[in-house]
């Protein structure tokens, strides 16, 4: 299995832990990930704000990059992979717009190949049952629960399951050992796109994901978005200061729970990268 | 809300205003609004704030209060979480509206017609200035562009625990990756509004 690999900006920065667990898990599942030549950021939330042409054009680029290496083209940042799907179906069905980013780009857009997420190639196209013959670990009486967020299962036309009940993350959490909880809020916004400018809706937003974990009794929140990590780990200490409460739990991207159990080397997996550490609860000495 | 607030001044209303947003991409679907509210029911910035209302934007785009809606900070609130969008029965895709309504607003305000309710567009200039720049984000400069001109030094301050935090951790890179495509990048910007700094 070979896929053409776009990290995006934020794992080449605040996530990094998210692409060192994201190869370890690609190279122990026996999955090659090539990173794409020269990538660029995918314009994300913001530049569609700005200038419409560009938030499809910058997508495009990747693309076009994947497209001559033939292979599809997958995202682990939820970010990313939302604009880049997005801009995909637009680019496909707007001819005008098609031809208009073709003639200012470097490289040709044909429309060749898919654009997916890891974490649909890992539950669709590998499977869990595969993937349950490589599990070494096993998280015994660990509970957690999967947060989705927003940009993997919305809109419906660019998600890959249930958009209103996603499960995917609750398999990797079975796949390492540990019980899946039930989470009323697992795709409601965490505030992430409002962390900085409007930090009062943000915290508030964070702290009602936090507060039903604590109250459901999950050890552990497993994450497929480094912008709901930082709002969530990142400014955990910040939201607990607002709402004067202690929350302390970790916030896991679902490729280091899944290498963790996969037998991968912590040190490998950047956990201690997480602001809140994960260490205890994964009991590493 | 007081009384004065919600009175709409009919000499005022601009009947064009819907057909603009209407041509803008991510605008085209909001003709078909028939105000049943599924947006507002299912937003979470609703919840924290009653006086954000997604039906009433749209009304009032439909309407054609213009300024009202442009100079706004409403519409720089919405955390695009995509509810509303999964939700509307008529495909008025309000988060997309939502984009298209910052973009005439961002063209009204470098015009000097119209005063920005939020310092949101700050950050999203930041952010589309380093990509220009370098092919991909560079946070530091982003963050201070964004701090210094958002939030003024007083608030900027405010920032300095959880950047030191993420410093410490190593989430912070000190120096930009300017890619090998970076003038090919820029050429993908149009001269409006993402140039802009």
């Amino acid at each position: 299995m070979k896929y053409a690999y776009f990290p995006g900006c934020s794992l080449d920065s605040s996530a990094k832990e998210y692409n060192m667990s994201t190869k370890a898990v690609a190279k122990a599942l026996g999955i090659e990930l090539v990173e794409i030549e020269d990538w660029n950021c995918c314009g994300a939330l913001e530049v569609g704000a700005l200038d419409h042409v560009a938030s499809v054009a910058l997508p495009a680029r990747n693309l076009a990059v994947a497209e001559k290496e033939g292979m599809d083209l997958v995202m682990v940042c939820s970010a990313c992979f939302n604009r880049v799907k997005r801009a995909h179906r637009e680019l496909l069905e707007d001819e005008a717009l098609r031809t208009k980013i073709n003639d200012i780009m470097d490289v040709k857009f044909e429309g060749t190949v898919e654009s997916r997420r890891f974490l649909d190639v890992l539950v669709n196209d590998l499977g869990s049952e595969e993937i349950e013959k490589k599990v070494k670990r096993r998280l015994k009486g660990k509970k957690g629960v999967g947060y989705y967020g927003c940009l993997i299962v919305r809109p419906a036309e660019v998600a890959y399951e249930d958009p209103e009940n996603p499960t995917s993350l609750d398999t990797i959490i079975k796949l390492a050992g540990a019980e899946p909880l039930p989470f009323e809020r697992k795709s409601k916004c965490c505030g992430g796109p409002l962390m900085v400018t409007n930090e009062d809706h943000a915290y508030a937003l964070a702290g009602e994901i936090l507060t039903e974990a604590q109250d459901a009794g999950a050890d552990f929140i497993v994450v497929p978005c480094p912008m709901c990590h930082m709002a969530l780990d990142g400014i955990q200490f910040k939201v607990e200061r607002v709402l004067k409460k202690k929350f302390q739990i970790p916030i896991l991207y679902f490729t280091q729970l899944l290498g963790y159990a996969l037998g991968i080397d912590p040190s490998e997996l950047g956990l201690s990268r997480n602001m809140v550490s994960p260490l205890k609860v994964l009991e590493v000495e | 809300m007081a009384a004065d607030e919600n009175k709409v001044e009919i000499a005022l209303l601009d009947s064009e205003f819907k057909h603009e947003v209407a041509r803008e991409p991510g605008g085209e679907n909001i003709k078909a609004c028939f105000q049943c509210s599924s947006c507002t029911l299912s937003c979470p910035i609703t919840e924290l704030d009653d006086g954000f209302n997604p039906r009433r934007i749209i009304r009032k785009v439909l309407l054609g209060m213009r300024e009202d809606v442009l100079s706004s900070e409403d519409i720089w609130n919405c955390a695009g979480c995509l509810m509303c969008y999964e939700r509307c029965p008529q495909n008025v895709r309000f988060t997309d509206v939502v984009e298209s309504l910052r973009r005439i607003a961002l063209k009204e305000s470098d015009a000097g017609r119209i005063k920005l309710g939020s310092s949101k567009p700050i950050f999203d200039r930041a952010f589309a200035g380093t990509v220009r720049r370098y092919g991909r984000i560079f946070e530091p400069e982003m963050m201070t562009r964004y701090l210094l001109f958002g939030k003024g030094p007083i608030g900027a301050l405010g920032y300095t625990e959880l950047g030191l935090r993420m410093f410490l951790k190593g989430k912070i890179p000190l120096l930009p990756h300017w890619i090998e495509g970076s003038s090919k990048v820029r050429r993908l910007f149009g001269t409006k509004g993402g140039g802009k700094e």
